[in-house]
């Protein structure tokens, strides 16, 4: 028998030769030397290749930029929202029964709002969540792998959301109790008198009572307390803001980040249609261009550039949906982004939302100046 | 339990053992996995389970990387990047880094062929399996994998006797 070649020796060891083959090899390399050094060798290859594969099994974890997980609202503001409506309806429902709701009573009662929280229906909690729900909802489009293929341009929009000078940052409440509310401006809600029918059973004047005990005066508080921010839920293209308007009701404030699309028709397209596109802005074409934006150094040039002035008849419009959530389009004078305002409101409290909300963003703007 | 639940308790190990060797990622080695078994979801029956679980997660990961040849070299990049980063704490760690490094160099060097014949193997397919898995012809697969074994060790070797003259020119 000739000399066994180094696949027939290793077949041997791997047991995977028939009963006779193994005979053969077993009778062969009893007697010849040379096989038996090769059978020695193979054997020093098997347990030196298994060590070998053996030190891979601590390969890294997240090299491949898998797909984000998908952002959602934290829980705890869903239970907070929930649990502060609970409580301020509760007061409403308490104070109606005690016929001190009154407009014209400048003073009102507070009750013990913990003692009346269990009275109110939860049912009222889901209806009201709807706002924010909505606001959630640009978040949750696109499959996993399209989350993942733009897992670098999300993460930069995050990124550059948590940049000073583009957050809208209110101090905290000075005011006991103040996140409670803001105070209703019928007057002006007047001025739209459907909508102001469609929302009325939402309304309600009431403090939370929460750090307001014996009697209060609800005229007496204070009317501009900033609003506060209660989540950036994270999209493409865009900022989002979650404004607590008051317990349990939110709006949200999209800002469409314009210098992405920016940089995509100047790495793009021709410069010049830069002017034109960047000045119509639909809102479409800015969310596509926000896909496409591909590095996160364009976008940093192209921030810097200057805003592009608004262009003259499309200052405000306002959208309605049927499950009343309304919108308010605007273009923002200082950066020329287009903002959306949207919440369970009528126009004339969205555009006094959006004004309070311009006065945070300016005053943060400014603070930001102050002390970089 | 299902049939799926039985074949992902049985193979499920030594697919993502296996696929992680091979890929050098464990999370991207477990997206496969799981989409292998995906897959098996949907076969009526299948002859013999190991050797069509292994070979459609081969050609999973040999379809991704067609399709995606950038990708593919960036995160090899990123890999070796990750690999450079793993290599900065405590002597043990920065020892076994080295060989994980080594190691990996080594098998990227193997021929695809010779290198699936042994990540195959060594989660204890027999020749018939990885045979069909791979589409070779049964007996070819000793001389693969005697191949494959004598150039991964040789490899692994040279790396390592360059690393250790480099470390003697650093200390003198």
């Amino acid at each position: 028998m000739q000399h066994l070649d180094e696949g027939t020796i290793h077949s041997w060891l791997d047991g995977a030769l028939s009963a006779e083959e193994a005979a053969q090899v077993e009778a062969h390399v009893k007697e010849c030397a040379q096989c038996q050094a090769a059978v020695a060798e193979a054997r020093g290859f098997i347990a030196a290749s298994s060590r070998i594969l053996t030190a891979l099994d601590n390969a890294p974890r997240g090299v491949i930029p898998t797909a984000a997980p998908k952002r959602r609202l934290d829980p705890m503001v869903w239970r907070i929202a929930a649990s502060v409506l609970v409580v301020a309806l509760g007061s409403v429902l308490v104070i109606r029964g005690r016929g001190v709701g009154d407009k014209t009573n400048a003073t009102i009662e507070l009750p013990d709002t913990a003692r009346v929280a269990p009275a109110a229906p939860t049912v009222t909690v889901l209806s009201n969540q709807k706002p924010v729900a909505a606001a959630q909802s640009p978040n949750e489009g696109g499959g996993k792998r399209e989350a993942g293929s733009a897992g670098q341009n999300r993460s930069q929009a995050g990124a550059m959301a948590s940049k000073p000078t583009r957050v809208a940052a209110p101090s905290p409440p000075a005011v006991a109790g103040g996140n409670a509310g803001i105070r209703q401006d019928l007057n002006k809600a007047a001025a739209a008198p459907q909508v102001a029918e469609q929302n009325a059973p939402r309304r309600f004047r009431a403090a939370t009572g929460r750090a307001v005990t014996g009697v209060a005066s609800v005229d007496a508080l204070p009317v501009e307390q900033p609003l506060r921010v209660v989540g950036k839920p994270r999209a493409l293209g865009e900022e989002l803001t979650l404004y607590e308007v008051a317990p349990g009701d939110t709006v949200m404030l999209a800002e469409q980040l314009k210098m992405e699309l920016q940089s995509v028709v100047v790495t793009g397209a021709g410069v010049s249609q830069q002017g034109t596109m960047a000045a119509a802005a639909p809102a479409p074409e800015a969310k596509r261009a926000a896909k496409l934006a591909p590095t996160q150094d364009t976008q940093r040039s192209a921030q810097t550039q200057p805003p592009v002035p608004a262009p003259p008849g499309a200052s405000v419009s306002f959208a309605q949906t049927p499950d009343g959530t309304a919108t308010l389009s605007w273009r923002d004078s200082a950066s020329g982004n287009v903002m959306r305002l949207s919440g369970r409101h009528t126009r004339a409290e969205l555009e006094e939302l959006r004004r309070r909300i311009e006065r945070a963003r300016a005053a943060a703007a400014d603070a930001v100046k102050k002390d970089p | 339990m299902t049939d799926v639940e039985r074949l992902f308790r049985t193979y499920n190990a030594a697919l993502v053992r296996y696929l992680t060797r091979r890929l050098g990622d464990r999370d991207w080695a477990e997206e496969v996995a799981q989409e292998t078994f995906v897959r098996a979801l949907r076969q009526t029956s299948i002859q013999n389970e190991r050797a069509w679980l292994f070979a459609v997660a081969t050609n999973l990961v040999r379809d991704e990387a067609r399709k995606d040849v950038r990708r593919r070299k960036h995160l090899a990049l990123l890999a070796e990047q990750e690999r450079e980063a793993m290599a900065e704490p405590e002597e043990t760690t920065l020892e076994r880094a080295q060989e994980a490094a080594m190691a990996r160099k080594a098998v990227d060097a193997l021929a695809e062929r010779d290198r699936l014949a042994l990540l195959m193997r060594e989660e204890g397919l027999d020749y018939s399996e990885i045979a069909e898995a791979l589409e070779l012809s049964p007996g070819s697969v000793g001389t693969t994998l005697s191949r494959a074994r004598r150039r991964l060790v040789e490899s692994y070797e040279a790396l390592q006797k360059s690393r250790e003259e480099r470390e003697k020119n650093a200390a003198s």
